[in-house]
């Protein structure tokens, strides 16, 4: 007999322990938009949100800074840049991501970014943009981040984030999800008074359901003093009244180009200002 | 007139059993013509960004049987939010090295080559869907093209199914949207995306 029966014992002992340590590095894909990859991570949102509001209870100013990036999809280096520069700040209560967290909605981008934006200081929330549905993208989405649309009020402002990536849907979905509008106008929980809005696509875009515009902006102000909304997808700095009725719309750049803003907002006012690193 | 009968029936018969032959030569040609066609292995390969499991015929191609061609129909398993998915993969392999272990075994130090792989189902197109303007998504979204190296160790039957050979081997690859995320990204490294692939070849003809 050419191989004896230890021979083969100790090859099947390295096979098995080569093939532990490949899996256990996530070398085992079945496809770049499987959704079973995903499980890592889950309701991150609903994470942050909860870290967010225990940073309210301890602090007895009622001014709320945060952080608005957007479209960081293959933009690693220059996202990872950005969270060093954030780190080294201490006035910023929270980050908001604009969506477009990924490039091709794959689910190893959402576990890239996500490993680099893990490591910021504060708790970031991400929106679901256009990028990010491709696939099974917001199967991922949601199995990782959570609902596509969601809120919460931080020191009496209530912020609301919305999916407004109508065309990804094919119109089928009614987006934006009017239902949610109206049961978040109806909530009595969270007393607030004023109002920001967050979302990927801003109005008028073809991404956006413009035949439902002004309708979604009516739904918009039906809420305690509006204060501005943002978004992010246009890839540049804009600041719009869609609308001439003086709710402002925020536009950032995308990571890439290096800047970010940050929103200071105070009982009844706010300032913005853009950064760069 | 009894000649001229005769001298007909033998040209009939003469031309109708060299028509015969033509026929026959033709029809050999004609069959093993498709029998070139006829699979040499079937391949086995688990993950590798072509589905769960992946399982086709293939083909040994060169004098030397150092190309092969492989079809594999695999399938994604289902999730709680996305259903199975049906994939196709088209496979081309090139092995340059092959190094006799002994009788019974053989290694393929290196095998290399490239995949298409397409997925099927409802968020999967080919192309951009009319509701899109223009150039919107520059990719097609069932089509993944995959490169890969890898190594295989073959052994041959000897007393049954002579002729016959049974492959184990594993491959590493990545695709075209892994390739074109980690250029200009000191972040992500070449260990971010490769992946690693196991499979089984059975070789019969």
């Amino acid at each position: 007999m050419l191989y004896s029966k230890t021979h083969i014992r100790i090859g099947y002992a390295a096979i098995c322990l080569a093939a532990t340590f490949f899996i256990g590095c996530d070398m085992i894909e079945y496809h770049p938009y499987d959704v079973s990859l995903s499980q890592k991570y889950s309701n991150l949102n609903k994470k942050s949100i909860e870290r967010i509001a225990s940073l309210g209870q301890s602090s007895c100013d009622d001014t709320i800074r945060f952080a608005f990036i957007g479209d960081t999809q293959r933009s690693y280096d220059e996202t990872r840049d950005f969270v060093k520069e954030l780190n080294k700040r201490d006035d910023i209560d929270f980050v908001v991501h604009g969506g477009d967290i990924t490039d091709f909605g794959m689910t190893k981008e959402y576990l890239w970014m996500h490993d680099i934006l893990k490591t910021l200081k504060v708790p970031y929330v991400a929106i679901l943009g256009n990028h990010d549905i491709l696939g099974h993208g917001k199967e991922v989405y949601r199995s990782i981040y959570g609902d596509y649309n969601f809120s919460f009020v931080f020191k009496g402002t209530k912020f609301l984030f919305l999916n407004t990536c109508a065309l990804e849907f094919d119109y089928a979905t009614p987006i934006p999800d009017y239902e949610f509008l109206l049961k978040e106008q109806q909530r009595k929980d969270g007393v607030y008074d004023q109002t920001v809005v967050a979302m990927h696509v801003q109005p008028f875009d073809v991404q956006f359901n413009n035949n439902t515009a002004s309708y979604f902006e009516s739904q918009i102000l039906k809420f305690k003093n509006p204060l501005f909304c943002i978004h992010a997808h246009a890839h540049v700095l804009m600041s719009n009244d869609f609308f001439s009725d003086g709710l402002i719309y925020y536009g950032c750049d995308d990571i890439h180009d290096r800047s970010y803003m940050v929103f200071t907002v105070a009982k009844g006012f706010y300032t913005y200002k853009v950064v760069r690193f | 007139m009894k000649r001229i009968v005769l001298l007909v029936a033998i040209g009939v018969l003469i031309s109708a059993s060299s028509r015969g032959q033509i026929d026959k030569d033709l029809k050999q040609s004609y069959v093993s013509a498709w029998s070139k066609l006829i699979p040499t292995q079937l391949k086995i390969q688990y993950a590798g960004d072509m589905g769960f499991l992946s399982l086709g015929p293939g083909w040994d191609l060169g004098k030397k049987r150092r190309w092969e061609i492989n079809t594999f129909v695999g399938f994604i398993r289902e999730t709680n939010v996305s259903p199975t998915h049906i994939t196709f993969t088209l496979k081309q392999t090139y092995k340059p090295f092959r190094v006799s272990l002994g009788e019974k075994f053989e290694l393929e130090p290196l095998t290399a080559g490239f995949y298409i792989n397409k997925v099927f189902g409802q968020y999967f197109w080919q192309r951009l869907p009319d509701r899109y303007p223009k150039g919107y998504y520059f990719w097609a979204l069932n089509t993944r093209f995959n490169v890969f190296l890898g190594e295989a160790i073959t052994f041959r039957f000897s007393k049954y199914l002579s002729g016959d050979t049974l492959s184990l081997f594993y491959e590493f690859n990545t695709n075209d949207l892994y390739i074109i995320s980690a250029i200009n990204n000191d972040y992500l490294n070449i260990m971010d995306i490769i992946n690693l692939s196991f499979g089984v070849k059975f070789t019969f003809l």
